[in-house]
């Protein structure tokens, strides 16, 4: 005989017990190496996202928020490279508004009037052939200015060609977000021509890492629409940027515009081109001077000398017109014709210069086209945008002057170096995409550690349920232990015998565990994919499986198994306590410390639910309850039993408790922790419903796919987009939108730059924002996101791209409460303005009104071009708090397993007692006590602790929650009622079936 | 000359739930030759298994010393699992068999306090006792399939596996009938006569007491000579 086979001998003689070691080993290994295995699996499924969105594209390079001549992609550089135009818009079907990405290629085969669309979109319109895209009006001149056309939404009918698959790259998205976009890809000269953007891309897609440096030496303005010769500069998009007047620093500027009147006395010419300029004819143009053509003189009956006045619009934030008058003198009076001449001196306005007639004007300007007469037709047939006057340019730049540009025209005297306007000014940035794309998948939400912790109790329990059946069997064997001592084994052997038996098991079990976990992972992704979906709002995780985390998931399971095998082991050699009735002191002191603890617990509930309104005070009382609940109970037995006369049926029970109190004291401690733990958490729902600062007092939150580019407060605005029957005291509050990466719970990646809303942040007040004074371009985040999706504190910096590519560091400089802003960063908007002048017209806006659906069908009807999604604030609300209730159901899901996992393994605890018991429940029979007697006497002593425990427990747990209750809703306490009942019934009649039908 | 094994002024007490001492053995001297054949008896808690314990090195006195062939036990740097192991044999009134191996593997289970496997000296040496005990039938059979007697004489086999000079027996017989306990006396007396072996016997049984040489009563933790 060998130890081996002494050790194979004991295994398979006491198997009933090591068959519920392997249960509990292979329980507890799936769930540790399950959620690992888990972790893996949703960073390589995001990861999988990032291969499906980007397609084969390393480098992207993109224009901003202007454009690039298709005739780049003739560079050998960009050989390989895809030309695209990008646009968001949306499809509505049904009642239902889809937001879209519409990308216009050149690949694909797509013919006019035909789409590929995306399997995800494909989802969503089910059989549709034939869809209608709406898409905001686009023309080079920037949709903010003041010179575009009314329309700011335009629409193309599409027949569906087919579907795009995720390898042919049709899940293309540029955002790192795990939400699979709805596509359409279209023919690009088509949707070019639509939006009158005929020969221009937005966007590069090279298979090729391409540097900045490389691009930059194949690229010259022209590719952004600078014209350049040797004097001249000028821009397709009309106004020419800040940045680059600066840098030319031309001695000559231009800057056109169309003037409401020129007036002197009574005569006035309507509308008319006047070009602002700091030199004519060589000579510097300055202070209120004008350079009038005969035509006007004539028509104003002025000379050299004479006064005329200049009135025209200017437009404060979103097209708030306001009327501005100035007074000139007239230096000189020219010839039309030498106005004519001078090519600088015009602008060609979309909408206004292209055009045979001035009623046949397409302007958002609100021109009354009763005011032109015939002879400002004839002078439109015969000079068209030729300007009727120069004034200087000093005299009107700072009224004229947009973030879009301060000139329309410069000239020069030599020509300009090479380089000196680079891709920055010209908003072209080069980009590799991919890593940053990894490094968000590969770090975003931990699912390993979130589902460790959801499914701690089930390690727990897993624990117990392998520790019960272990002592139970060393119980048996104590006499086994003596033996081997009695016949000279040492200590240090019979631990090592004991060990080596036990750890046999758990190793052959382990294996088992982890494919267990591997099979728990697998049902979890498709769990969080469909009817957990609500936590993740992501369909079809994959499993990955990556070796060394197997084997780090299998050897922590093995370690903790062997932990708790070594702790019971050397726990067998404990001496056994004598047991001791309480003295009169201790008991005293006990008592007058258990009095002391439930007098805090009291007046702290008291106090909190009076005063404080503390969560985290009422779940520090809950707790208190229960450790105070536990003292009680022993001070009650030590009580019972010290002033027990006479044994009774009732003395006895208090007798039995008192021998195994410390026993007692935990198991009810565990039990009852469990189950507070359980269901404070589980029942504890916000309750948003009087909540101000998550909703600002507002009704309703809109987002708009087309920006809006008018303030929706103005009278004459409702009045210009039928909305002048809402009701007098609807008011909004209006937001620019930078849209980077998405930053709420609803995002799976570790967000670096969340999308920005500006707005007067005073405003964001009535949401609990605070504003500090800043040195640097200050951003506030909502708490949530900056804790789990970004991972950041206040304090640190986040680097975005302001409107030229540049890296501009902007500080977090405050949060504000999670709410319908959730997600985004705040930032005031004169800031938002200087970082992304382009970046007009409004895309979020909130509602304030008595009649929210009434307000709500007027701008969906008003605004329908403009592709709102319209919810309620609580709504919105909602739709973020499902992700933390989804997890709240995950963890009372598996917290409640695991409850019952760990009863299942008290009432193994309770057989071993038994056990132990064995010769005094034989004594007791030989007594004279009736079979049903003892049995009856057994389960009143098992049963009562474990119950009052989840009393206990429960009790606690309402006690945390108390400041809330109404938070969880009715289905969630009919859901944590009937928990209670299967926790208790299941105590009940588990120990009534053991002690009733265990043999002797 | 000093005797095989002198316990002198030996004390052990106990403590009772409500912190009342009890002195079980009470300066207790014992004095027993190599070869000497002991009976001690003595009413129900008397200390007699207490003593055994102690001769057993299974529990340590409170006061007091104890050698075994001239060594102190307490002062010894052998370790006292060792001495068990390799100088003193137990017999117990329950036997004490473990139900997972067979009679000769329980016969063997000492010899693996010590390595990780029995050689087939060590196992022929088994076999021989189970012949001298009149058990070599019942080598592969199971304890709860073997008479008292029969377990008996498996657990008397396993205490002489390892040659020990010293052989305590706690109620060797106390289960058994009669004729068993004959049995068992006569055996006990070849193995104190042949083998050489010191057997120091606690009984309740007067014909088993007075089969040894030397008989002693315990009373008032002092042992008195019958």
């Amino acid at each position: 005989m060998n130890r081996t086979q002494l050790l194979q001998n004991n295994r398979k003689y006491y198997f009933r017990y090591y068959r519920l070691v392997v249960v509990a080993v292979i329980v507890m290994m799936a769930v540790l190496s399950g959620s690992l295995v888990l972790g893996d699996s949703v960073r390589g499924t995001l990861k999988d996202r990032v291969a499906e969105r980007l397609g084969t594209a390393e480098t992207i390079i993109t224009s901003g928020t202007g454009f690039l001549e298709d005739s780049i992609m003739q560079q050998p550089l960009l050989s390989d490279a895809q030309g695209v135009l990008l646009v968001e818009g949306f499809v509505s079907i049904q009642d239902k508004l889809l937001p879209v990405y519409v990308w216009g290629t050149d690949n694909d085969s797509i013919e006019p009037g035909e789409t590929l669309i995306n399997t995800p979109l494909q989802q969503k319109i089910d059989d549709e052939e034939d869809l209608v895209l709406h898409l905001p009006s686009h023309s080079l001149v920037p949709s903010g200015s003041l010179f575009v056309t009314q329309s700011y939404a335009t629409q193309m009918r599409m027949h569906v060609k087919g579907v795009k698959t995720v390898e042919e790259g049709g899940n293309l998205l540029l955002k790192n977000e795990q939400a699979l976009p709805l596509n359409l890809f279209v023919n690009r000269q088509e949707l070019a021509e639509i939006m009158e953007l005929e020969d221009k891309i937005n966007l590069i897609l090279s298979p090729k890492f391409i540097q900045e440096e490389d691009f930059s030496a194949i690229w010259n303005p022209s590719f952004s629409g600078i014209d350049i010769t040797d004097s001249t500069l000028i821009s397709d998009r009309i106004f020419i940027q800040p940045s680059i007047v600066e840098k030319v620093n031309a001695p000559e500027r231009y800057f056109s515009y169309l003037v409401n009147d020129l007036i002197v006395g009574n005569d006035t010419v309507p509308y008319s081109f006047v070009t602002a300029t700091n030199t004519w004819n060589g000579q510097p143009l300055t202070g209120a001077e004008i350079i009038l053509s005969d035509y006007a003189a004539t028509r104003l009956h002025v000379q050299k000398g004479d006064s005329v006045d200049m009135s025209y619009f200017v437009s404060r934030d979103l097209k708030n017109l306001d009327t501005n008058a100035q007074k000139f003198k007239i230096k000189q009076v020219v010839p039309l014709q030498e106005l004519q001449a001078h090519t600088l001196l015009k602008a060609d306005f979309p909408g206004l210069s292209n055009v045979e007639k001035c009623t046949d004007w397409d302007s958002d300007l609100p021109i009354r086209m009763d005011r032109i007469h015939q002879i400002d037709e004839d002078f439109w047939y015969a000079y068209k945008n030729t300007p009727k006057a120069v004034v200087a340019y000093d005299a009107v730049a700072h009224q004229w002057s947009n973030s879009f540009g301060t000139a329309t025209g410069l000239r020069f005297d030599k020509p300009l170096s090479k380089g000196l306007i680079t891709m920055s000014d010209a908003e072209v940035s080069v980009l590799q995409p991919r890593a940053d794309g990894l490094y968000a998948a590969g770090h975003g939400t931990d699912f390993s550690s979130l589902f460790l912790a959801l499914g701690f109790f089930i390690i727990v329990s897993g624990i117990l349920l392998m520790q019960n059946p272990l002592l139970e069997m060393f119980t048996q064997r104590k006499h086994e232990i003596q033996l081997y001592l009695q016949l000279g084994y040492s200590q240090r052997i019979v631990q090592q015998l004991l060990m080596k038996e036990a750890a046999g098991v758990i190793l052959a079990a382990s294996p088992v565990g982890v494919a267990a976990g591997i099979l728990y992972s697998g049902i979890t992704l498709w769990l969080l994919g469909n009817v957990w979906s609500g936590a993740t709002h992501t369909e079809g995780f994959g499993l990955h499986l990556q070796w060394l985390t197997i084997v780090i998931g299998w050897a922590v399971g093995v370690m903790i198994c062997m932990i708790t095998l070594w702790t019971i082991i050397r726990s067998l050699q404990r001496p056994v306590q004598a047991l001791r009735l309480p003295g009169a002191a201790a008991l005293r002191k006990k008592t007058t410390g258990t009095a002391f603890l439930a007098v805090i617990t009291i007046l702290l509930v008291v106090w909190n639910f009076l005063s404080l309104h503390s969560m985290a005070l009422f779940i520090v009382a809950g707790f208190l309850w229960i450790i105070t609940s536990g003292f009680a109970l022993d001070v009650c037995i030590s009580r019972k039993v010290s002033t027990a006369t006479w044994l009774t049926h009732n003395s006895m029970l208090w007798k039995e408790w008192y021998a195994t109190r410390k026993q007692q004291l935990w198991a009810f401690w565990s039990l009852a922790i469990g189950v507070f733990t359980v269901f404070a958490v589980g029942l504890n729902r916000p309750d948003f419903s009087n909540d101000q600062e998550v909703t600002g007092g507002y009704q309703l939150y809109v987002d708009s796919r087309v920006p809006i580019q008018y303030d929706l407060n103005n009278t004459a605005v409702r009045s210009k987009l039928n909305l002048q029957d809402l009701p007098e005291n609807t008011r909004f509050l209006q937001f620019l939108r930078h849209e980077v990466d998405e930053a709420s719970c609803l995002n799976l990646n570790k967000v670096a730059t969340p999308t920005v809303l500006g707005v007067d942040l005073e405003t964001m007040e009535r949401f609990g924002l605070e504003v500090h004074e800043t040195s640097l371009p200050a951003v506030y985040v909502d708490q949530e996101a900056l804790i789990w999706s970004m991972m950041k504190m206040v304090g640190d910096t986040l680097v975005y791209k302001n409107g030229k590519g540049e890296n501009i560091p902007v500080l977090i400089a405050g949060t504000y409460p999670t709410g319908i802003f959730h997600g985004n960063a705040m930032m005031q908007q004169e800031t938002f303005r200087q970082l992304w002048p382009e970046e007009t017209g409004v895309k979020v806006l909130l509602a304030e009104t008595d009649e929210p659906q009434q307000v709500t069908e007027l701008l969906a009807t008003a605004l329908n071009e403009y592709g709102l999604r319209i919810q309620t604030t609580q709504e919105r609300i909602a739709m973020f708090f499902e992700v933390t209730d989804t997890y709240l159901v995950i963890f009372l899901t598996l917290g409640g397993l695991g409850l019952l996992l760990g009863i299942f393994s008290l009432i193994i605890l309770i057989r071993k007692n038994m056990t132990a018991q064995e010769k005094n429940i034989m004594q007791l029979r030989t007594l004279g006590f009736s079979e049903a007697a003892i049995r009856e006497h057994l389960f009143k002593t098992n049963v009562y602790i474990p119950l009052c425990a989840i009393g206990i427990g429960a009790i606690g747990s309402i006690i945390s929650i108390s400041a809330n209750v109404a938070g969880a809703g009715w289905g969630t306490w009919c859901m944590a009622v009937i928990c209670f009942a299967v926790l208790g019934s299941t105590v009940y009649y588990g120990i009534k079936r053991m002690t009733f039908t265990k043999q002797f | 000359m000093s005797a095989y094994i002198e316990l002198n002024d030996i004390c052990k007490s106990f403590s009772d739930g409500r912190d009342q001492v009890r002195n079980v053995l009470d300066h207790l001297n014992l004095h027993i030759e190599k070869g000497d054949f002991v009976s001690i008896t003595g009413v129900s808690g008397s200390g007699k298994t207490t003593l055994l314990s102690v001769l057993g090195t299974l529990l340590r006195s409170d006061s007091g010393s104890y050698t075994l062939n001239g060594a102190d036990i307490y002062q010894s740097d052998r370790p006292l699992h060792e001495i068990r192991n390799q100088e003193i044999g137990f017999v117990f009134q329950d036997f004490r068999l473990l139900p997972q191996l067979s009679a000769l593997d329980n016969i063997l289970l000492p010899v693996l306090a010590s390595k990780s496997e029995t050689t087939e000296k060590e196992q022929e040496y088994a076999l021989q006792l189970m012949e001298f005990m009149g058990i070599q039938a019942l080598k592969d059979q199971y304890p709860e399939t073997l008479s008292g007697g029969e377990k008996t004489r498996v657990s008397i086999c396993r205490a002489l596996i390892q040659h020990p000079s010293l052989l305590l027996a706690d109620e060797p017989t106390g289960q058994l009938d009669a004729e068993n306990t004959k049995l068992i006396a006569d055996l006990f007396l070849q193995i104190n006569k042949e083998m050489g072996t010191t057997v120091v016997m606690v009984t309740h049984s007067a014909e088993m007491a007075n089969i040894a040489q030397k008989q002693y009563r315990l009373r008032n933790g002092q042992l008195e000579v019958c």
